[in-house]
């Protein structure tokens, strides 16, 4: 790991966090293999981020439905959350959002992200070299 | 990216294309799937229940990249000289008794010559690994739920390394790792770590407008009317308390019976008739077949009937 750091991979590690919250099971370094896949498909379609997460981080039929339900939170464009957690159940799911754009502009060296220095607490580049370990 | 299979696929789009042109009607998760197995090197895990085409992937796929499909079926009590290799005992023997009666037996040479690759049984699991495979074969190791949880283990190791190691010839590696197809229809649940490893891919009973596109393709001589009646039907059958719910290979030799006695469209008699290509357990024919078959007949009729 000697690339910059990505702003993909904070959200993706918040997104993974999101996932473990609502009961999946997220290994970190399957998030990694998400970074690696991304680069494969076509970013811009949510569908191919959709099914590449999917096939990635889910590995039970049970599961399936839970996953539905955080990336589509997750991922859904700016403007249609309210910005307050949202119930899953009988957890509390707090669900940052984060727009396809923004994971477009990574890869396509759009405009990035202040990565290193959100506010609210979220993972970082700096925190994926203790998970990596 | 696979070396030796020439014409991997540039795109999902055109992974799908491919498997349509095998018959095989792939949705985009599948295709997905599929497409970073081979992009990745990781083997692709599919989960469903019987009948919903999960083996007829592998196939697919084989065809579509143009290599051979090595299957390995799983069963209870599957041990390494069924699933990666055996020495051919009665043919040691032979040679045994011909090295004796021709006074040619030294025991160093003669170890070594029956403990060679022509006395060397290969299974499944060691084809796919050959190292002498050119190109990249698609290796399906089918009904994984049915094997013992010892042999998962094994599994799990093969599946790190592409490598196996026979104590009197060597270690054997892959010069090109299979693409592996790991099937489950769920009669235990498999280890995480095992999952884990592969990408994962659940696949249901087809939708009706699916499992049409499957029947079209894979009974093209099948009348429109039959195709849509048929479909419709089994899907209605699905939603039966049935003991063992026909999949979509019944779904075909359905309608290709149906062909074979040349009907143009279902209705009540034939329905009896011929059910029983569909429900393969007495208890399912017993309960379905007259009223409620007809009932059902006539809600596959109103469903596949197309809206003026």
């Amino acid at each position: 790991m000697e690339s910059a750091p990505f702003p993909i991979v904070s959200k993706l590690l918040t997104f993974g966090r999101a996932l473990r919250r609502t009961g999946v099971d997220v290994h970190p370094g399957r998030l990694l293999d998400v970074v690696e896949a991304l680069g494969h498909v076509n970013v811009g379609s949510r569908d191919e981020v959709y099914h590449t997460c999917r096939a990635l981080l889910v590995h039970r039929h049970e599961q399936l439905a839970l996953f539905d339900r955080a990336f589509d939170a997750f991922w859904r464009g700016p403007g249609r959350d309210d910005g307050r957690p949202r119930r899953d159940g009988t957890r509390e799911v707090e669900i940052e959002t984060f727009a396809l754009q923004e994971l477009r502009d990574d890869f396509t060296g759009g405009e990035s992200n202040n990565a290193g220095s959100r506010e609210d607490g979220l993972p970082t580049w700096s925190d994926l070299g203790v998970l990596a370990t | 990216m696979f070396r030796g299979i020439d014409i991997l696929p540039e795109s999902i789009s055109d992974l799908q294309q491919r498997l349509s042109d095998q018959h095989y009607v792939a949705d985009r998760g599948l295709a997905t799937a599929l497409f970073l197995a081979l992009r990745l090197k990781r083997p692709l895990f599919l989960e469903g229940e019987a009948g919903v085409g999960k083996t007829a992937l592998a196939a697919a796929a084989a065809s579509a990249l143009g290599t051979d499909l090595i299957r390995l079926q799983c069963y209870e009590g599957l041990d390494i000289g069924h699933a990666v290799y055996e020495w051919d005992y009665p043919r040691q023997l032979l040679e045994l008794r011909i090295l004796d009666a021709t006074h040619t037996l030294d025991r160093a040479s003669a170890h070594r010559e029956l403990y060679s690759e022509p006395f060397l049984i290969r299974r499944p699991l060691l084809q796919a690994i050959d190292p002498a495979r050119a190109r990249p074969a698609v290796l399906l190791i089918d009904e994984i739920d049915r094997a013992d949880e010892e042999f998962e283990g094994f599994l799990l190791e093969l599946l790190a390394e592409f490598q196996i190691t026979i104590p009197e010839l060597g270690t054997l590696r892959a010069t090109v790792p299979p693409l592996v197809i790991l099937t489950s229809n769920r009669t235990r649940e498999i280890h995480d770590a095992l999952k884990r490893r592969c990408l994962y891919q659940w696949i249901d009973y087809p939708s009706f407008d699916k499992e049409l596109a499957i029947v079209r393709a894979r009974a093209p001589e099948a009348s429109a009317r039959l195709a849509e009646q048929v479909t419709a039907m089994v899907q209605e059958l699905r939603r039966a308390d049935l003991y063992k719910v026909p999949g979509v290979s019944e779904t075909i030799d359905w309608v290709t019976a149906l062909v074979a006695l040349d009907r143009q469209s279902l209705d009540p008699e034939t329905v009896d008739e011929t059910l029983g290509v569909v429900l393969k357990a007495r208890e399912d024919l017993a309960l379905v077949r007259g009223r409620q078959a007809a009932d059902m007949l006539e809600r596959a009729t109103v469903r596949s009937t197309p809206r003026a």
